[in-house]
């Protein structure tokens, strides 16, 4: 195999947020990186969440420090990040049997964490599909994020200032002489093609396989996988966040994203991180939890099931699942005898940009650099705006231009690819139409469309086999189109 | 107060099961009323009468035999291959009334698809039969439901020779246009004149692969109009819903059902008791029909007669939850026969079946209902 070399200052492995955001940091602060992810940018936990930017009010009593984290972080995303936050604002909702006592220290932890919470009447709820056993709501500054336009934007911003970033390339070795750290061997996947990058300094934030990373280079971190399952419904149930005001518990978090609604999330050990997948037992617990808050739960129509692995890193092993601190940690491994290499544990969406500013900080140290992080006033906008080509998802109003600009960035991006840049696909329909119009676009631009199809449809369907007669109406259409007019049998998903 | 209308037969739904059970009412000359709550599955439907489909057989009529050797339940076993020859000829009469000449070679034939695959099917419209040597797939720019290029890569290894051509249609802006309303545009006279004219300026070799939008009413005079002014055969090809040839379908059989027929649209059907009294529900009040049969053919998840529940499908009018549809020949209640896609233990989909057991199932139920065996 041929060999092929690049150098540069740091090297950056998890394209996540957490690697997108460092990424554009360092850039910002002039140090030459690349970042490196073995699949496609925000693949795992940032590509499998609630899309809820937290207000803190979640963690007001079980985690104060996290709590203002993410108040302070939740207020300068809205003004950075605009295009990927919608500012819903969210309710926290007490229901009759909920206890007083609870919405009491809530109240003094938001406080105390600086949380504006604002106490509202019935009248002014409106939420029409809200139980009415309400006994107290109080309004927060709860968001709804679109995950992967966030780390898509930082990705473009960061390569804009002079980073680079290669996907489907898997690290092989962290390269180290004489106990510190000289580079990365790597995989490229879709050119086959091994890479040694030689850099000063090597920062691992790659989410759910940081443990495997580290272990690459012998070094032991006690991760804690933890998996979060979520439910999409066809339809905005609700206008804002609804939170349980509660004790954090199961199913009890709504979050408007877009034309769809996400109810989550479960805490349990996954069985496998590379795949995750919500469990029937799952499904059903979110379903009963979740029509405590809106009774006519189950009437809606379920698009899809998810799962995403939450990296929680606890250095005290009794904790398990929601008792481990939200907040997050940043080890630099000169104390394990490995100098120039770091890695980024635990941490959530919300408090992405802190969490690079402090890595940032700490390459910096050891590189000797005296250069301050900007991140928290540096605005990151879309460069696209509307239609201009042909419409091809009409429940997400994606068109040929979005595709285009998508591709312009990197022609290898596959429809799976483009489908967590633009949300094609993501609403109602779940890809049946938008798919077959894509695929065609695809083919225009010299691609093999129906091969890049039958992936896009094979990675939609599984999320929509809850079990056997519970498929949708929409899979029902989808398989009259794809198996019955189109005769996709042989190369199709069976779907059963 | 007990406001109930008594009938003889009543059917529920429009799709085609309920159709052809209509059909066959009529012809046993049955006081049959038809209730419609909407277009059902003939929306989705591609006009092309597949009976059963394969790689691994010719003869639908084979598959057929094997199939009920080895699927007991499947809902082929309640039909005899006349049964379905029999529905088949109703359907081709109905059609051809209506202007659509339906061919079979009495075996299957493969269809291109829009996606540049082929379908196995058997009985089709004749403006679909693939005939020839050369091809040329004809894209047309605003036309997002059909995909030249990816078509035109797709069935090269089938044709040889393929060739693609792409034009703008004459003055068609909207972004969102789908296949029934770019068969309205096929319609006119006019627009077809400037439509040939920019054909006519195309490189075209051999027979034209076009998307199923070549009008609705008066389909064959437009593609023999396209023909003859093109001086090419023009072959259509089923694409994404919504479906024009679906839409003939339907309006074929309404032709025939609606001068003696009884036809209700909008009519939900809430619920039926022991008796066969039908609640019904449509716009604005609650009614009730009483009758000696009844045909319920509402469809199966896409048609609506099937809802998912729980721990299976329940069925929107029975209140029954079912694990996959009904089988074939069951009589939930005394004098109610089900027909079409609510049956189970078929795949239709996989099988290429849909229209085939529509056909033959909603036949054999109007036989029953309307004593058509014994008379």
């Amino acid at each position: 195999m041929p060999q092929k070399f690049m150098k540069t200052d740091v090297v950056v492995i998890g394209g996540g947020v957490t690697g997108t955001g460092i990424l554009l940091d360092l850039s910002l602060r002039g140090i030459d990186a690349i970042l490196i992810e073995k699949e496609d940018l925000a693949n795992g936990a940032s590509g499998r969440f609630h899309g809820l930017l937290h207000s803190g009010g979640r963690y007001a009593v079980s985690d104060p420090e996290s709590a203002k984290e993410c108040i302070e972080e939740n207020l300068i995303l809205k003004k950075i990040m605009p295009d990927a936050i919608e500012d819903t604002g969210g309710l926290f909702i007490q229901l009759i049997e909920d206890d007083d006592t609870f919405v009491f220290e809530w109240l003094k932890g938001c406080q105390k964490a600086g949380i504006p919470v604002k106490e509202i009447s019935w009248e002014e709820i409106r939420e029409p599909h809200l139980t009415d056993r309400v006994k107290r709501a109080f309004l927060v500054p709860d968001a709804s994020i679109d995950g992967f336009l966030m780390v898509n934007l930082l990705a473009e911003a960061a390569k804009e200032r002079g980073a680079r970033v290669k996907t489907y390339t898997e690290v092989l070795e962290i390269i180290a002489e004489d106990s510190r750290v000289s580079g990365v061997r790597v995989l490229d996947k879709r050119a086959n093609q091994e890479i040694t990058i030689q850099a000063n300094i090597v920062v691992n934030a790659a989410g759910a396989w940081v443990d495997a990373v580290a272990e690459s280079a012998g070094i032991a971190l006690p991760i804690q996988p933890n998996q979060g399952s979520l439910l999409v419904f066809h339809h905005r149930l609700t206008n804002r966040v609804i939170n349980r005001l509660r004790k954090p518990g199961d199913a009890d978090i709504f979050v408007p994203a877009g034309p769809v609604t996400i109810l989550g999330t479960t805490s349990i050990k996954p069985e496998h991180i590379d795949e995750p997948s919500a469990s029937l037992e799952e499904i059903e617990r979110l379903l009963d939890i979740g029509a405590e808050l809106l009774p006519n739960l189950k009437d809606h129509r379920i698009l899809r099931s998810y799962a995403g692995i939450r990296p929680l890193y606890s250095s005290d092993t009794v904790d398990e699942g929601r008792d481990i601190s939200r907040s997050f940690h940043i080890i630099n491994h000169e104390k394990d005898g490995l100098k120039g290499f770091i890695s980024v544990l635990g941490g959530k969406l919300t408090t992405y940009r802190l969490m690079a500013e402090k890595t940032v900080d700490e390459v910096c140290g050891m590189l000797g650099i005296d250069v301050p992080g900007i991140t928290a006033d540096t605005k990151i906008s879309r460069t696209i705006k509307g239609i201009t080509g042909q419409l091809l998802c009409d429940c997400e109003s994606v068109g040929t231009n979005d595709l285009e600009y998508w591709l312009n960035t990197n022609e290898a991006l596959g429809l799976n690819d483009l489908r967590r840049r633009t949300r094609l696909g993501m609403g109602t329909c779940q890809g049946t139409f938008c798919g077959y119009r894509a695929a065609g676009y695809l083919t225009d631009r010299g691609r093999d469309g129906l091969e890049e199809l039958n992936s896009f449809l094979y990675e939609r369907n599984k999320g929509t086999r809850l079990s056997k007669g519970q498929q949708t109406v929409e899979n029902a259409l989808n398989r009259a189109i794809y198996l019955g007019l189109f005769n996709l049998n042989e190369r199709g998903p069976k779907d059963g | 107060m007990d406001r109930t209308i008594q009938k003889e037969v009543v059917v529920i739904g429009s799709g085609m099961a309920g159709l052809m059970a209509t059909v066959v009412l009529q012809e046993l000359g049955k006081d049959v009323t038809l209730l419609a709550n909407g277009m059902g599955s003939l929306a989705h439907f591609s006009g092309t009468v597949d009976l059963l489909g394969s790689e691994e057989f010719m003869s639908p009529w084979s598959g057929i035999g094997n199939l009920r050797d080895t699927e007991r339940q499947h809902p082929y076993t309640s039909v005899t291959d006349e049964e379905i020859s029999k529905a088949l000829e109703i359907y081709q009469e109905v059609l051809g009334k209506y202007g659509i000449e339906y061919v079979t070679l009495g075996s299957n034939v493969f269809l291109p698809t829009a996606i540049g695959t082929r379908k196995p099917s058997y009985l089709v419209p004749k403006t679909m039969l693939p005939q020839g040597k050369d091809y040329t797939v004809v894209d047309f720019t605003q036309f997002r439901d059909w995909k030249g290029s990816l078509i035109h890569k797709g069935l090269r290894e089938h044709y040889h020779g393929l060739e693609l051509c792409s034009i703008e249609l004459p003055h068609v802006k909207s972004l969102t246009l789908d296949a029934v309303s770019l068969a309205r545009y096929f319609e006119k006279a006019e627009w077809r004149k400037e439509f040939i004219s920019i054909l006519r300026k195309q490189k075209l070799k051999g027979s034209l692969l076009m998307p199923a939008v070549l009008g609705i009413r008066g389909h064959e005079e437009i593609v023999a109009e396209l023909e003859a002014a093109l001086g090419h055969q023009v072959i259509e090809v089923p694409t994404l819903p919504p479906s024009a040839p679906g839409r003939r379908v339907y309006e074929a059989f309404m032709q025939r059902l609606k001068p003696n027929i009884e036809i209700l649209y909008n009519n939900r059907v809430l619920g039926i008791e022991e008796g066969l009294k039908l609640r019904v529900s449509r716009p604005g009040r609650q009614w009730c029909y009483g009758a000696k049969s009844v045909i319920w053919a509402g469809g199966g998840l896409l048609g609506g007669g099937l809802v998912p529940a729980k721990d299976g499908l329940r069925d929107t009018v029975l209140g029954i939850t079912i694990t996959e549809g009904w089988q074939a020949g069951s009589q939930p209640i005394k004098g109610l026969y089900i027909a079409g896609s609510q049956l189970g233990y078929y795949d239709w989909p996989l099988e290429k079946s849909g229209a085939g057991v529509a056909l033959s199932t909603g036949y054999k139920a109007a036989m029953l209902a309307g004593g058509g065996y014994y008379e």
